[in-house]
């Protein structure tokens, strides 16, 4: 199988390599609901982290727990949980998000049976220096509850190895994330997609080799891979749908940067290795782009999508909103306002994972390139 | 919160409190001084409903509340036009009404006061939902003003050591704040006066909505949606806990008089969730119609709900805590803790849970307390679909046929 296939087949079908973890080599797996989750300490707690991604088409068991109004990522962990089809894990970490995730933490903890929960009350203000007091101080909590719920006794070098592994495979992304602006054909979106999604599932040593094989296959002599085609960046709520991106590529155009927390913002900054390692991965959670759920001054999210516009010199931008996503829905006027006031057009796309209008998608992505310079 | 709440008459049967009166003054005197800020020289903090509001008033600023405006938008049966005002500016139709109706009343003016004056700096504590995080920056933006975040992570289980020291070390970043805003040193002295104010006025709320621990209830949720109004905005003043005074007062007349808020109390029930601005004297007669009296609710009552954590002689470090474990600020499971404990304490019949469709911190997880509820009390629970401010998400023919339903069942036991 070659890298790209295994990353395919990890990204379709988490749980398989969820499986592979747990039941082939026996080893404890932590489900994570969000990239703020410090993966690092799960690692050092001998645990694969696996990230909570949605993967239910139908949310019948949520729908007894969650109204209408609710976006489609938290309907569909719930789903999961409830289903039983997580039941490899031996518990999960809820990051404080926004509002539905934080009470999805609550539902889940009152109904899904499995393993044990924990919450990381993390600081929605990363402005300031008393938040990154504290949101150390709850990374050594996490820890400590962590390896109490596992059975486990801390290793003091076993976090700074941790933090190497976990700097390894970033940079290895972030090189992927510098290609594709680079040579944009040479990776479509929708598998730069599921590379990302794979990496947050799947055994990170694994994750690393793979994707050493997969650069060096890249990094050959360069074919005619339409790199000279419209440009656009993707932002937006957390994005499972590698279809959406092939639409957009098929219009034709090429996704050459993202802030997505499925995408670079997930595999974003670097963990300083000499530091105490809970103030080093304080510092690189407050200075990852923000989440839209969280504030690190007026102009931060914006600051972040303009500097990776010019830096990937993107044409044009797709704001792509879950159905129900607060954060974003409060950011979208004011990122339309600054992209409009640099020239950049933008085409806002309101979404729900389980009904995706695709014909309706495609017609509106064709229009909007159509727009763009050649 | 709002200038048309249940006192200004229920078919069903509530009666109104000459404290009513007065709130009106009350409400127009301050919103007349805070009209006219520029003229005075003070200064204008538009600030959330669960904020620490009482270093604001040891400084000399006043404190506004979108929220309370926005509800008084809802209640006067504009909500919906704003809402869509804001739609039409990009800002999605599923955001909380509260910030929909306020955000677009600052762009086009009007309202039922004519607008809120403009904010020279804004204070934004996350301790009721992470939408005001978001809410004020957008407002922020709009008005290049400062803006100071006290953020309280929602404590799941107990508040933790981290967290409170967390909260408290904000406390000093906010007077911090105030001292660069206004250009003089925060009047520490001032505080204590104030925070003695702001306790006084807590306990007399909580003994105005203890009253309906009676039967019949000298007061319902309906007429505590309406005398909310002076706890959120003016705690730590004097003219607050005067009013409260005078109210507890009235009602304890009542008490003596057997006088209920309901004609001919039969049923007594407490209400989980923000009022539903546009609809309250819709609910509150088709409830007292019926004989229900809504005794209690959880949303006023958590004006009082952390009372016993606040100290008199230390209220400056005592906020932290006590600002940090309000309602919406602790996990269902405590959530839902505290329903039972209402049920229990005004000897309730059932609960009526309104979804809303503005609050998802309060909304998501209802159906979960309704379980652990029923799983407990064994009493009856409906749920109503609505929203707070935007009553284009009302549907009236369902809501009543819901009540009906649930009548029939407290009926039938």
């Amino acid at each position: 199988m070659t890298p790209l296939e295994t990353f395919r087949r990890i990204s379709q079908d988490p749980l398989a390599a969820l499986t592979e973890w747990t039941e082939d080599r026996g080893l404890p797996a932590v489900g994570t609901n969000c990239s703020c989750v410090p993966e690092e300490i799960i690692w050092a707690s001998g645990a694969l982290p696996f990230r909570l991604l949605g993967l239910s088409l139908k949310t019948t068991l949520a729908d007894r727990h969650l109204p209408a109004f609710c976006c489609s990522p938290v309907k569909t962990i719930l789903e999961d949980g409830l289903s039983g089809s997580l039941r490899d894990l031996s518990g999960t970490a809820f990051a404080a998000g926004c509002d539905s995730m934080q009470r999805l933490s609550d539902i889940w903890r009152l109904n899904v049976p499995q393993g044990f929960h924990l919450d990381l009350e993390l600081p929605a203000k990363l402005s300031k220096p008393a938040s990154l007091d504290y949101l150390q101080a709850v990374l050594r909590r996490f820890h400590q509850d962590l390896l109490g719920s596992l059975g486990l006794k801390e290793d003091g070098s076993a976090l700074p190895r941790a933090i190497e592994l976990f700097n390894e495979l970033r940079a290895r992304l972030q090189e992927l994330a510098r290609l594709r602006r680079d040579r944009p054909g040479c990776l479509s979106g929708a598998d730069f997609l599921a590379v990302s999604l794979a990496a947050q599932v799947m055994d990170r040593a694994q994750g690393i080799t793979r994707l050493d094989e997969l650069l060096a296959g890249l990094k050959g002599p360069p074919a005619d891979e339409g790199n000279s085609l419209p440009r656009l960046a993707l932002a937006g709520s957390p994005c499972l749908l590698p279809r959406m991106i092939s639409l957009i590529e098929e219009c034709p155009a090429r996704v050459v940067a993202d802030d997505l927390c499925t995408g670079e913002r997930f595999f974003h900054g670097h963990v300083e290795e000499t530091a105490d390692p809970y103030e080093a991965l304080a510092r690189r959670l407050a200075a990852r782009p923000p989440c839209p759920a969280k504030h690190a001054g007026l102009e931060a999210r914006t600051g972040f999508l303009l500097q990776q516009i010019k830096d990937s010199q993107a044409q044009g931008v797709v704001l792509a909103a879950l159905k129900f996503c607060d954060p974003q829905g409060f950011d979208i006027p004011h990122i339309q306002e600054v992209l409009a006031a640099e020239g950049l057009p933008c085409l806002t796309l309101e979404l729900e994972e389980q009904r995706f209008a695709e014909e309706q998608l495609r017609t509106r992505c064709q229009a909007f390139v159509e727009r763009l310079e050649p | 919160m709002t200038q048309t709440g249940a006192n200004s008459g229920h078919g069903g049967g509530s009666r109104k409190t000459r404290a009513a009166k007065r709130m009106k003054e009350i409400m127009t005197e301050y919103y007349l001084e805070a009209m006219s800020a520029g003229d005075s020289g003070k200064k204008v903090a538009w600030i959330t409903s669960g904020g620490p509001v009482e270093p604001l008033l040891a400084m000399d600023v006043i404190p506004i509340y979108p929220e309370n405006h926005s509800a008084m938008i809802g209640a006067s049966k504009m909500g919906a036009d704003f809402c869509a005002q804001a739609e039409v500016l990009g800002y999605p139709r599923d955001l909380c009404s509260y910030a929909r109706a306020d955000i677009a009343c600052s762009r086009s003016g009007g309202g039922p006061i004519g607008g809120l004056p403009r904010p020279d700096m804004l204070i934004c504590c996350t301790n009721i939902c992470s939408t005001v995080l978001k809410w004020y920056e957008v407002q922020a933006r709009f008005f290049q003003a400062p803006l100071f975040i006290l953020d309280t992570p929602l404590c799941h289980g107990e508040l933790t050591r981290e967290a409170e020291a967390y909260a408290r070390q904000q406390i000093d970043e906010y007077i911090a704040f105030l001292e660069g805003v206004l250009g003089r040193p925060f009047d520490f002295e001032r505080l204590e006066e104030v925070g003695r104010l702001s306790i006084q006025a807590q306990r007399l709320w909580r003994e105005v909505l203890q009253t309906a621990v009676h039967s019949p209830a000298p007061l319902s949720a309906f007429d505590a949606f309406f005398h909310l109004a002076l706890i959120v905005t003016l705690r730590g003043t004097q003219v607050c806990v005067d009013y409260y005074g005078q109210l507890l007062s009235e009602l304890q007349k009542r008490i003596d008089q057997g006088i209920g808020a309901v004609f001919q109390e039969k049923y007594r029930l407490i209400w989980d969730n923000l009022p539903v601005w546009p609809r309250t004297k819709w609910l509150s007669e088709t409830f007292a119609s019926r004989g229900a009296c809504l005794v209690a609710d959880t949303y006023t009552a958590a004006w009082c709900s952390t009372l016993d954590l606040l100290d008199e002689s230390d209220f400056l470090s005592s906020m932290a805590g006590a600002y940090s474990r309000i309602h919406l600020n602790l996990g269902l499971d405590r959530m839902a803790e505290t329903i039972i404990q209402l049920l229990d304490f005004y000897r309730a019949d059932g609960l009526v849970m309104h979804s809303n469709r503005s609050c998802k911190p309060y909304s998501f997880g209802q159906y979960d307390i309704q379980r652990l509820v029923q799983d407990r009390t064994g009493l009856p629970v409906v749920i109503l679909e609505a929203d707070m401010v935007d009553d284009r998400a009302f549907a009236e023919s369902q809501v009543e046929t819901r009540i009906e339903a649930f009548m029939e069942m407290l009926e039938q036991r």
